[in-house]
């Protein structure tokens, strides 16, 4: 059946589909909080592009942005991630069972 | 275009099957063959790029659009479950097993055929972000499918 965990594992997979947006995340995973300007030095990317990708982020529900005084620090929020792991193996039982019956009905052409 | 970018978000599954290519592929390319094993029915005239449909299994129903079909080949379509699941990317394609059943080379008429078929299945969108390029030239969902 179709589930808000569908939904949630698309966002997230759309999210972290973005090689770029990979890194961030595990730059995100490597402290508890980071400011974007922090992030941007220890990546290859501008601070905007940061900014960009920790939106998306954002919208996935992977990050949240917390304010810290005059800056933004930002956390990872894993969750949707353990959704989208879930999508896959329910997924994959779904094509397990498929595929069983496929090689059922080849053998049942033999008789 | 980036395989590794997918590599953690996609669903994909091999199986061997006894026969060549062309008796998979029959069991592949026919709706009624398809309501064997792919759902509980297989609502789809016809297996040609273009073509919608509707799958259900138990009581969930799936709006289906073929998008590529390459005869013994390659089956690509897009799948989602109603009312509001997520578009996906479904393909299967066909492989000859080298060395037919396994068993010895040398024994020729003896030796069956095998097929790999290769199932992959991951988030439309997450073609789209990888693989801008994939969406070239393959049919978008009808009025019918927008719709919903």
């Amino acid at each position: 059946m179709p589930t808000a965990d569908d939904a949630v594992a698309g966002a997230v997979f759309s999210a972290l589909a973005d090689p770029t947006r990979r890194h961030v995340v595990r730059a995100l995973a490597a402290q508890p909080r980071v400011t974007a300007s922090a992030l941007a030095a220890d990546l290859p990317i501008s601070r905007q592009a940061v900014a960009k990708h920790l939106s998306a982020l954002r919208d996935a529900g992977l990050a949240v942005a917390e304010p810290a005084g005059r800056e933004t620090h930002y956390r990872l929020t894993p969750a949707p991630l353990a959704d989208a792991m879930r999508w896959i193996a329910t997924a994959g039982g779904e094509w397990d069972e498929r595929l069983g019956r496929l090689e059922q009905r080849l053998a049942e052409d033999d008789r | 275009m980036s395989v590794e970018a997918e590599q953690d978000d996609v669903v994909r599954r091999e199986i061997e099957l006894d026969g060549d290519r062309e008796r998979v592929w029959a069991h592949v390319a026919d709706p009624a063959e398809l309501a064997t094993w792919l759902a509980d029915e297989v609502v789809l005239d016809v297996l040609e790029p273009g073509a919608e449909g509707l799958l259900r299994t138990g009581d969930e129903l799936r709006e289906v659009v073929v998008d590529e079909v390459e005869p013994a080949r390659r089956l690509a379509l897009r799948w989602r479950a109603l009312p509001d699941g997520e578009e996906r990317l479904v393909e299967l394609t066909l492989h000859d097993v080298d060395g037919g059943d396994g068993g010895d080379v040398d024994a020729g008429a003896t030796a069956r055929p095998r097929t790999r078929l290769v199932v992959v299945e991951l988030p439309w969108a997450a073609v789209r972000a990888v693989a801008p390029a994939v969406e070239t030239g393959l049919p978008s969902w009808g009025p019918t499918m927008l719709a919903a």
